[in-house]
């Protein structure tokens, strides 16, 4: 006997999943946004803001994001403080390719976001943004940004992640 | 000022330089000698046998008169606070410069960088290679006639982009 569209819709509801797994995903993502390991290197003048926040006074511990690992293999979160030479591109470039997935990045001040000051016609020493050869989280604008700058990027960056949202993708 | 000028005038009596133009307060130089590119070398000698260091050398890409590059090399001593002495040489550019690396082994970076960003060479010189610009650079970014430099590798390598992580969509279906 045929069975009805009544009964075929209570054996749909009975095939749903018992497990979510998108819920195991949430957890995940609170735990990789509350633990950030920065990659320890500085480009120019913006790392000494980035390490003004890892000290005491704006103290990045509060966050979870001050584990500054001194291997890409260890670290998931790439801050690009400073200047990108055209020079230190490549080197830049294989950084971010050696740190595992799930990986971040964040462009902070002008230099990382569009070459700042030092985008002019005939510049030819000055890389025009992070954004020329590797994908970007999140912006800090300014030159240098304030240390409350980063530290608001990087709490931007933890909303994001808890959201499982990557890259072009807005918070 | 005193050793700077005493050292000026022993190179001139040695017939190796002749009077230049000296405007200490712009140049912070306290005397200024021009110098014949066949006797650079002898003149830093003796200049580091007077008990003067080498302290800078810089490329200047001339246009009056056109076709010629100024090294202007600047020797310097503890003795004395401020005196300094700057060595002018007119090089055309289709000629060599004497390198000073014999006499001063410091002089190798400051004439890498000439190199590199003129491409001014300079005779004798142990390795002429680019010291601070990218290795594979072509370009000579200091000449007047310099506009601007073929894009980088980089400058477009996001518009072909990296496949998306494999958690990628994972991530979307719920976020």
């Amino acid at each position: 006997m045929r069975p009805t569209d009544h009964e075929l819709d209570l054996l749909a509801e009975d095939a749903a999943p018992f497990v979510r797994l998108a819920m195991v995903q949430d957890v995940l993502n609170l735990a990789r946004a509350n633990s950030l390991w920065p990659l320890t290197f500085g480009l120019a003048c913006c790392a000494i803001e980035m390490m003004a926040v890892g000290m005491a006074k704006y103290d990045l511990d509060r966050f979870g994001a001050a584990v500054f690992r001194p291997s890409p293999r260890q670290a998931d979160l790439m801050i690009l403080a400073g200047t990108i030479s055209r020079k230190m591109a490549p080197v830049i470039k294989t950084l971010w390719d050696q740190m595992p997935e799930p990986k971040w990045s964040i462009a902070m001040g002008g230099c990382t976001i569009s070459g700042g000051p030092f985008k002019y016609p005939g510049e030819y020493a000055i890389s025009e943004g992070a954004e020329k050869f590797m994908r970007v989280d999140v912006h800090i604008p300014g030159c240098p940004p304030r240390p409350e700058a980063l530290i608001a990027g990087i709490l931007k960056l933890e909303e994001k992640i808890k959201q499982g949202r990557r890259f072009g993708q807005s918070v | 000022m005193g050793r700077a000028s005493d050292l000026a005038a022993a190179l001139d009596s040695g017939g190796l330089t002749s009077a230049a133009p000296t405007e200490q307060a712009f140049t912070g130089a306290a005397d200024s000698r021009w110098v014949h590119p066949a006797h650079l070398v002898a003149a830093a000698r003796a200049a580091k046998d007077a008990g003067f260091f080498y302290e800078s050398m810089t490329c200047v890409d001339r246009l009056d008169p056109h076709g010629v590059f100024e090294l202007v090399t600047t020797f310097s001593t503890y003795e004395e606070p401020g005196s300094r002495l700057a060595l002018r040489t007119w090089i055309p550019k289709d000629a060599e410069a004497p390198s000073l690396t014999p006499v001063f082994g410091i002089a190798e970076w400051n004439e890498r960088e000439a190199w590199e960003f003129f491409g001014l060479r300079f005779a004798g010189h142990p390795n002429l290679t680019w010291l601070l610009l990218p290795e594979d650079t072509e370009f000579r970014p200091l000449l007047k006639s310099f506009t601007a430099p073929p894009p980088s590798q980089f400058d477009d390598s996001l518009n072909t982009p990296a496949p998306a992580p494999a958690d990628d969509a994972q991530h979307a279906q719920h976020g």
